[in-house]
């Protein structure tokens, strides 16, 4: 699966946290480190399987636990529009 | 025309007619306003014609109106306070028609706390709900809830010898890496017991009064310069008993965003200036957490950053 991060979405990254701002809603969302550094890799990478392997990587996790992790908080981005799942690729 | 002429206020230079409250001597270049004073009757006639929406409202608490906020794509802002005045604001914050019944502390406050911010918004700047004192040379934002005592700590500090740079707001800008702040008018506004505490001579240097309400309205000496920010203090009272406590933030990206003013002007590129001077601040500017001791007052937190003012910056 591949998703973008739409252009009404913008994040910056805090000391302990990731603002993520929705730009059509003027709502602002607060991501701890990890999810910080998910969102940062699926705006730069987009693929979830290339994600996954980046984070695996950096963290040494299990990859089924961080698919796991990922897909679901995917679902929960996409949910709010702050990602784009990209169809048909 | 002369780049430096007129009057200053949170990074904005006034030209025309004369408003309360400006700081004299500023040298560096900023965007200016042209001001015309005119009578309530004179602006309700230019505003009649506008299609203007009621975007931040306050009432008294018997329900009667306060303070009203309207917007016209066109024609710009309104904001009208009961016996405070009405001010016109052009789109691109260029223009202010001003009405202002009350030269003293009603007329100025009003243009301090929503039209100047609202105006230098207007010219891409952001503005934040902070004091600003210069102490030993350092530019510090006082970032508190209120009736925490953000002004009655900054009135200590300048009574101890800091300057007074803002009162209720900072106007920021990005500027190499860090941020730069410009100050505000000269208005402070303490409650009279902290004033009172106060001893002299350091209460004078908080300026002559202008008159009073539920507190104190001062007039102290405008700062001449624009200043980069060096540090911001959250200052909170503490929820169990102990004396004051500086520490570490953790919580910065939802404090800084918490404390940005003028909530109703949204639009994106509004939104993303916020969440860039936020990001800026966080990497730049030195911020600590003050929580106040239960039996402390303003003299005490404000030696206590002093104290972490001599020993961090």
């Amino acid at each position: 699966m591949r998703v973008t991060i739409p252009d009404h979405v913008v994040f910056r990254t805090f000391v302990e946290e990731t603002v993520v701002l929705n730009l059509e809603t003027g709502t602002y969302h607060g991501l701890n480190r990890t999810a910080g550094r998910m969102l940062e890799l699926l705006g730069e990478l987009g693929e979830l399987d290339s994600v996954t392997g980046r984070i695996v990587e950096e963290t040494g996790e299990d990859p089924s636990r961080v698919a796991t992790d990922l897909q679901a908080f995917c679902d929960s981005l996409a949910e709010k529009r702050l990602i784009e799942v990209v169809t048909g690729s | 025309m002369d780049p430096t002429e007129g009057d200053c206020a949170l990074g904005l230079r006034f030209r025309g007619d004369s408003l309360p409250g400006l700081v004299g001597g500023v040298e560096e270049p900023l965007p200016s306003v042209t001001v015309d004073l005119a009578s309530e009757a004179v602006l309700g006639e230019r505003w009649g014609r506008a299609d203007g929406r009621v975007i931040f409202s306050r009432d008294y608490h018997d329900g009667r109106p306060f303070l009203r906020i309207e917007h016209d794509p066109a024609l710009g802002y309104r904001v009208w306070a009961d016996r405070h005045g009405t001010h016109l604001i052009a789109a691109d914050g260029r223009h202010c028609s001003a009405a202002v019944p009350d030269p003293g502390w009603r007329g100025l406050k009003l243009l301090a706390s929503q039209v100047m911010p609202l105006a230098t918004t207007l010219h891409g700047r952001e503005v934040m709900h902070a004091a600003g004192v210069v102490v030993e040379g350092h530019l510090i934002g006082i970032v508190a809830a209120s009736g925490t005592g953000k002004s009655s700590t900054a009135c200590r500090l300048i009574a101890g010898g800091a300057s007074f740079f803002a009162d209720d707001v900072l106007a920021l800008e990005i500027h190499d890496a860090g941020v730069r702040a410009h100050p505000g008018p000269r208005l402070a506004n303490v409650h009279e017991a902290d004033l009172a505490a106060i001893p002299e001579p350091g209460r004078r240097r908080l300026g002559p009064p202008l008159g009073q309400s539920d507190k104190v309205h001062l007039s102290p000496p405008g700062f001449p310069s624009s200043m980069r920010l060096d540090a911001l203090v959250f200052l909170s009272r503490r929820a169990r008993a102990g004396a004051t406590e500086v520490a570490s933030l953790d919580d910065v990206g939802r404090r800084l965003l918490g404390n940005a003013f003028l909530s109703y002007l949204d639009p994106p590129e509004r939104l993303t200036r916020q969440l860039e001077v936020a990001s800026v601040i966080a990497r730049s500017v030195s911020l600590i957490s003050v929580e106040i001791g239960a039996d402390d007052d303003p003299g005490v937190v404000a030696r206590r950053i002093e104290e972490w003012v001599g020993q961090a910056l």
